[in-house]
């Protein structure tokens, strides 16, 4: 029987050839490209295009034309004309990122591709560059005890016998990372007094684990903060505002007094989760002034390959008011300088401690 | 989103339009299993995103059902990706991206990032009735016409943008099939969807309700109803079967299928697919 469907399928595919053939051909002839007659043009790569394609994209969808008061079609008017078809990367880069500084938003970056340009970014970051008021090397070598590390986005430990340190590096991880890690922590620091929560340099990440982590300092549910999002190519285009909300997390809740260190480099996320905590009555926010870059952030790119990213919304906290590119301010402000950090001194958790104290 | 729910509920009943009720007296009906893979390339415009062509190079590899008679047949092929294919712009072979970092120490730190491939899921689910028309006993060429329900999805990540595409259809089809010999037949289908869902993200690339994660805030915000004004979509495919032995077929397919969105700055794109399709049948 075997033998027999082998000789019908030898003999079959005998007969297939001629036709296979023909079928293999006509595939290929429809696999050839076809773009011109099926696609729209991809948007040819000239500096002029290139200009146009990223200053369209902040006219139809940058978040922060309206609370910031920025006029961008004058914008167009004092920076189109310095751009020709001849003009070189390094005079695109120089006027595009003289530009999107204007925009004065951490937010907002332009990454140049194959080239020695660097990358750039807007805000105080650009400016700053480099955070020099705080190292996390500083705070482990000097002031924490029985140090636990939460694979890298978190660590705690305790900086005397009852007041508790936890570090928050990142708010960019799963939700599931935050409940075990927040679980754990608050467990195991619930026999302290106080606890010092130091977002200082945490790059920021979702914002549904801000209000995640701070409702396991919460004792009821609150508004945590708002927003609204471009949906439309005016700048006043936006969805209804809203809301996140901060509520009790976890089998049970930190609600003694917590000392929230920020610095400049606390961006984002990390931002919001500075919303949400200070609509908590037991938290005191020490430091220095947020990053000031609150909104989601997307990535596009421009027809020469390279990538920036643009802010989509309107940030505000649970009283309406807006810190888009100002940042969010301590209760108590308390600056590191670089002198500081070298002699592995931190001032601000030296402060957020005497608070306590 | 409830409205579109039940609109929706009462098209896939109203597929019956387009689809008749097989033939009681029907025979020489049999099922088959299908297993199939390919190659497949997609080209894409998707100015929501990017102003970039992209295109993607995928291997899908698809099982199906399919229940036929003389005078209709129905099936479903679900075609997956098990492994994810390839998506990367025409323009740009490969990019190298040189940025700073901040580590938590304060120090700064150069990071090089090279930007050739992305991943890209890609997923179709059809399920097609269709019934004989322009019935001749003796004819060797036989016509159908029925409906398919078809969902289409698909998503990729790059560094610069994410791609997301889901469509839920009904389209009416057409199958032309002439057999040649006892063995084998050539046949060609076309199909466009009248109507349906489609998902993409929304105005400000976003998909953030305060409510919901980004999965379900993507749906929640980014729905639309379509007719063919704000939806276009050809599907066309053509084939070879024959019988390799008592229980098996072979089936050699070119799919061509092209779709045009406008809404939101726009999205087109077009596939190219060859496919090898084992079919074991069952009864």
């Amino acid at each position: 029987m075997k033998i027999k469907y082998q000789f019908r399928l030898t003999e079959n595919l005998s007969k297939m050839k001629k036709q296979l053939i023909i079928f293999a051909v006509l595939a290929g002839l429809f696999l050839a490209s076809c773009d011109k007659m099926l696609l729209p043009d991809e948007t040819p790569n000239n500096p002029v295009n290139n200009f146009d394609d990223l200053w369209n994209a902040y006219d139809q969808m940058y978040g922060g034309f309206v609370v910031k008061n920025i006029d961008w079609d004058s914008v167009y008017t004092v920076y189109r004309p310095q751009i020709n078809e001849n003009s070189s990367d390094e005079e695109l880069y120089l006027v595009l990122t003289q530009m999107l500084e204007i925009l004065y938003d951490n937010h907002v970056y332009l990454m140049p591709a194959n080239s020695n340009l660097e990358m750039y970014q807007s805000g105080i970051l650009g400016d700053l560059k480099t955070c020099n008021d705080f190292n996390v090397s500083v705070v482990k070598d000097n002031y924490l005890s029985d140090e636990k590390v939460l694979e890298d986005a978190i660590f705690y430990g305790k900086l005397s016998d009852d007041i508790g340190y936890i570090y928050i590096g990142s708010m960019g991880k799963s939700e599931k990372y935050y409940e075990n890690a927040m679980n754990e922590i608050i467990n195991s620091l619930s026999d302290t007094k106080a606890i010092v929560v130091d977002i200082r340099s945490n790059e920021g990440g979702m914002d549904q684990n801000s209000v995640l982590i701070a409702g396991y300092f919460a004792n009821q549910e609150k508004v945590a903060f708002s927003f609204k999002l471009r949906n439309g190519p005016e700048h006043d285009d936006f969805t209804p505002f809203a809301n996140y909300y901060v509520k009790p997390e976890g089998s049970s809740q930190y609600l003694k007094p917590v000392i929230l260190l920020t610095n400049r480099f606390s961006v984002s996320a990390a931002e919001t989760f500075t919303f949400a905590m200070s609509e908590l009555e037991n938290v005191t926010i020490v430091g220095d002034t947020t990053s000031g870059a609150f909104s989601d952030v997307i990535s596009r790119e421009l027809p020469n390959g390279w990538i920036y990213g643009v802010s989509v919304g309107d940030w505000r906290n649970a009283h309406g008011v807006s810190y888009e590119g100002i940042g969010f301010p301590p209760d108590v402000v308390v600056k590191n300088d670089s002198a500081d950090v070298a002699t592995g001194i931190d001032k601000a958790l030296e402060k957020a401690i005497e608070i306590i104290i | 989103m409830k409205r579109i729910s039940v609109l929706f509920f009462i098209l896939i009943i109203g597929l019956s339009v387009f689809a008749q009720m097989p033939d009681s007296s029907a025979n020489n009906r049999k099922a088959i299993f299908k297993l199939f893979t390919g190659y497949s390339n997609l080209r894409m415009l998707d100015f929501q995103v990017s102003p970039l062509l992209y295109r993607a190079d995928i291997v899908p590899i698809g099982i199906g059902y399919q229940a036929l008679s003389d005078n209709c047949f129905w099936g479903v092929d679900a075609e997956l990706i098990p492994f994810a294919g390839l998506l990367r712009s025409v323009r740009h072979n490969q990019r190298d991206f040189t940025f700073t970092e901040i580590n938590e120490d304060g120090e700064t730190e150069d990071v090089t990032s090279t930007l050739k491939y992305s991943s890209i899921i890609q997923q179709n689910i059809n399920f097609w009735y269709q019934t004989r028309i322009l019935r001749a006993k003796t004819s060797k060429n036989k016509f159908y016409l029925g409906g398919e329900f078809r969902h289409y999805f698909n998503l990729s990540f790059t560094p610069s943008a994410i791609f997301f595409m889901n469509e839920l259809s009904l389209n009416p089809s057409i199958t032309f099939l002439r057999e040649i010999g006892e063995n084998s037949s050539i046949y060609s289908g076309f199909s466009f969807p009248l109507t349906g869902l489609i998902v993409r993200f929304p105005y400000a690339n976003d998909p953030a309700d305060g409510e919901h994660g980004n999965f379900a805030a993507t749906y929640a915000m980014g729905s639309n109803f379509f007719t063919p004004l704000s939806f276009q979509r050809i599907n066309f495919a053509f084939g070879y079967k024959t019988r390799l032995s008592q229980k098996w077929d072979i089936d050699f397919a070119y799919k061509f299928s092209w779709f045009n969105y406008p809404e939101n700055r726009g999205i087109t794109a077009y596939e190219n697919k060859i496919s090898i399709s084992f079919n074991r049948k069952l009864k």
